[in-house]
């Protein structure tokens, strides 16, 4: 059964705090245990943030004001 | 008989009834605001405007030009507003994109990137953006909040700011909360092959 987006958000957003290889690996293992589905999860989710690219980037940005042409 | 963005009464006639919760009211407004984008995408391109910048935040502007330009402040609830507006726009997105599927139109392959700006200029092959709306429907049933994010930033063009602000969510929740529904769309677009462990 695949892990609640509830358990998956926290620790793929923790993780990208870590930098990737030993230290992010060492907080995957603290915080997923013995759990591999949700291991899984959280790894697909990072590889596909480091894999996304230019996907739904760009888009409006802050500095622009309404109005202006 | 449409009404069209010069005409500020037949607007504010509009943007009242969408005020008061009239859905079909809402229906009528947001192809105005499509035509305004439109013509303000033309402008943009016209006067070479900075690519990076041509596509954002049309439909912002639009519906800003349209509600602050031309009528008193109609909306009690911008928040309301926008959320109503890219729905709306969603669907004239979709719609769009299964009548050129159906058609066949876009002969010219144009290497597909899913990013905002292409998605906003209707650049995007029919089936890359009805696939990225399949996704975004199962998201939005996983995690509404990081649907919302996201519909907001697509199909109703807002920056992460302004659709952080939209919903009510602190800058460091949507952060987090974009990089995952980004991470989360991507996976679910281009699933590993084959399978991992499951």
């Amino acid at each position: 059964m695949k892990p609640s987006d509830a358990r998956v958000q926290p620790i793929f957003n923790d993780a990208l705090d870590y930098p990737a290889g030993d230290e992010r690996e060492n907080y995957l293992q603290k915080a997923c245990g013995s759990d591999a589905p949700l291991r899984a999860r959280v790894e697909a989710l990072l590889r596909a943030h480091e894999t996304a690219g230019s996907f739904l980037t760009g888009g409006r940005t802050d500095r622009e004001s309404p109005g202006d042409h | 008989m449409s009404a069209t963005p010069d005409d500020p009464e037949e607007v504010a006639r509009i943007l009242n009834a969408v005020s008061r919760g009239d859905r079909r009211a809402a229906n009528e407004l947001l192809p105005l605001v499509y035509e305004e984008m439109k013509r303000l995408a033309k402008i943009r391109i016209a006067n070479d405007a900075d690519p990076s910048l041509q596509a954002t935040g049309l439909v912002h502007e639009a519906y800003l030009r349209l509600v602050v330009g031309k009528s008193e402040r109609a909306w009690n609830d911008q928040r309301h507003f926008l959320a109503a507006a890219a729905n709306t726009m969603r669907r004239i997105m979709i719609d769009r994109a299964r009548n050129r599927k159906r058609l066949k139109r876009g002969g010219g392959a144009k290497r597909e990137t899913l990013s905002l700006d292409d998605l906003f200029m209707d650049e995007t092959p029919a089936e890359d953006l009805l696939a990225l709306d399949e996704a975004i429907e199962k998201l939005s049933r996983e995690h509404a909040a990081a649907a919302d994010l996201v519909k907001l930033r697509v199909f109703a063009g807002l920056s992460h700011t302004e659709a952080a602000e939209s919903l009510g969510l602190p800058k460091r929740s949507a952060d987090r909360i974009w990089a995952y529904a980004r991470a989360w769309l991507f996976d679910a677009l281009n699933p590993p092959d084959p399978p991992e462990s499951r």
